[in-house]
């Protein structure tokens, strides 16, 4: 299931398979989206492995597993932080690029209502690191202010903080309504 | 938690994975076992239960209580007519106002804040940031935005002596480290498009004359924009995760209270869809009328008050008790759970009308700043 409502299967070697099959493709996807793709199957698998490793130390009285898995990846990603923002600035240059996997109209639809890949990708580019984990753990990950806080052990505060400030940002720079 | 959904839309997705790869990174992480398949009905049940998690938490929580701290403001006046008498009184007597068309452009000046809570040296204090932007729309008229940084300072006297203990850092507009402010302060940002849309979604674009056409009456007001769901909500059940998805009634209600507020706020809406969108929101599931609410400005009104459960923003409507017009907006964050502590008023989101309606003015933008430039510019 996706949540796991207890530590057990975390801690337990033979059920920790379980919480693999359960998140791996949503922690794959996160990283495939802020970063290649060929790097997100890498990170991925790096954010379980750690999380096996340190099963032991997982604590559900301080959250839940999905946000302790996206605080892990998130740390990963941020070792590409140049990588990123390089991607970013081409996509913003050249749009998103021809797509070979079969999902071209899924890239067509999402060039809707003015605000193109193109420009919010360079809207992105001009967050801080801080600010776009953020942004991309709600976006992406769908996770919530007080998961979001666990994920990247933060204080609640700084948390929307950053989200009211990344909002305020992405409005300047798309001239749109950020929701 | 429907915040920054345009750029789950916008963005690129990636490709779902090959199951040999997961196989080999399953095998990496645990040694070999052989994967178990995730069973079809997984997500169904999930949704299911995460349904029931939210009618389980479904509870009006009063933001508007007495704590001076709390920018949600205090109720400050009881009035004979009920708030919702008020409202509707109100929203009449808008309706009715004759309007000065024929004018070249609507124009739209806006204030917004957000309240900020930065950690420097040991010391937490809360700013809060100021920008202004004039927006500039009409029927076949180039789409312009000037944007301009109004200065970051401590919120109250206890913000700044913190501020000073930390050695006074630099605050900037709209930056955390200040290396990628957008709104400088004094600086105004010009963002000029030749777009036909005057209203943005990820799946809809509205003209002005589109806007101008729009229903006076609240059902159908309501109808025609639920018109437009079907696409939106065929996005989100794609590209939203599907244990984060709500019911879909939630994320409508949602996805009609922002298309409501930027009706108000940034498009020529006629009086008459003006009023009908005050009922159309007020008549949502969970949403109140509260009389004597203020705007971030200290100006009183009635308000459309939306949300604000365990977990979830509250979204706030300020309307202007005697003419109609709406005042200003707040977003005020999910207090957090027990136990976690935050400055009051961290992320309190604000918007403030200055003027808003038809004029022969013309915007003036600066040479250089052409219409989609993708970048705006700075001066």
């Amino acid at each position: 299931m996706i949540t796991v409502p207890d530590a057990a299967p975390v801690a337990d070697p033979e059920r920790f398979g379980a919480v693999f099959d359960a998140h791996y493709e949503e922690i794959r996807r996160y990283i495939g989206r802020r970063l290649d793709l060929d790097t997100a199957e890498d990170l991925a698998a790096e954010t379980f492995l750690i999380a096996f490793r340190r099963r032991h130390r997982f604590d559900p009285a301080r959250g839940g597993v999905r946000p302790w898995l996206y605080g892990i990846a998130t740390n990963l990603i941020g070792r590409h932080r140049r990588a990123e923002v390089r991607r970013y600035r081409a996509l913003a240059r050249t749009g998103p690029p021809p797509d070979d996997d079969g999902h071209d109209q899924r890239v067509a639809d999402r060039v809707t209502a003015g605000v193109t890949v193109g420009r919010l990708s360079g809207a992105l580019a001009g967050l801080s690191k801080g600010e776009r984990d953020v942004v991309l753990l709600v976006a992406y990950g769908g996770l919530t202010y007080d998961e979001v806080a666990q994920a990247l052990g933060v204080a609640y505060g700084t948390v929307a903080s950053r989200l009211s400030r990344a909002r305020n940002k992405l409005h300047t720079s798309l001239g749109t309504e950020v929701r | 938690m429907n915040d920054f959904r345009l750029v789950d839309a916008v963005m690129p997705d990636v490709a779902p994975p090959d199951p040999a790869k997961v196989a080999e990174a399953r095998a990496r992480v645990l040694g070999g076992p052989k994967p178990r398949r995730v069973p079809r009905w997984t997500g169904v049940l999930v949704a299911a239960t995460a349904t029931v998690a939210v009618i389980g938490t479904v509870a009006v929580v009063p933001r508007l209580g007495g704590d001076p701290a709390d920018p949600a403001g205090p109720a400050v006046a009881v009035t004979r007519a009920s708030a919702g008498e008020v409202l509707a009184a109100a929203a009449d007597r808008l309706a009715r106002r004759p309007e000065a068309t024929g004018r070249r452009y609507w124009r739209g000046e806006t204030e917004h804040s957000n309240r900020v809570r930065i950690s420097v040296a040991g010391h937490t204090f809360l700013v809060e940031e100021r920008g202004g932007q004039v927006l500039w729309v009409g029927p076949g008229r180039k789409r312009v935005i000037a944007a301009s940084g109004l200065g970051t300072r401590p919120v109250a006297a206890a913000d700044r002596a913190e501020w000073k203990k930390a050695g006074s850092p630099r605050l900037c507009g709209s930056d955390t480290d200040c290396e990628n402010d957008m709104l400088p302060a004094g600086k105004t940002r010009y963002i000029v498009t030749d777009a036909e849309e005057v209203l943005q979604r990820a799946t809809l674009g509205l003209s002005a004359r589109e806007i101008r056409d729009l229903p006076h009456d609240p059902a159908a007001l309501e109808e025609r924009l639920l018109s437009y769901w079907p696409a939106e909500w065929k996005a989100r059940k794609r590209d939203v995760p599907a244990q984060v998805v709500r019911a879909e009634a939630a994320e409508r209600d949602d996805w009609l209270w922002g298309i409501g507020e930027s009706l108000l706020l940034d498009t020529p809406a006629t009086p008459g869809t003006r009023a009908a969108v005050y009922r159309m929101l007020a008549g949502l599931p969970g949403a109140r009328v509260v009389d004597g609410v203020l705007d971030a400005d200290g100006r009183v009104g009635v308000a459309v008050l939306r949300g604000g459960g365990p977990g979830e923003p509250e979204q706030q409507l300020v309307i202007d008790r005697e003419t109609g017009d709406p005042l200003g907006v707040r977003e005020v964050p999910p207090a957090p759970p027990a136990g976690r502590k935050t400055l009051p008023g961290t992320g309190v989101y604000s918007r403030v009308v200055k003027r808003l309606g038809w004029t022969d003015d013309e915007p003036a933008v600066p040479k250089g700043c052409d219409p989609d430039s993708g970048k705006g510019c700075l001066r």
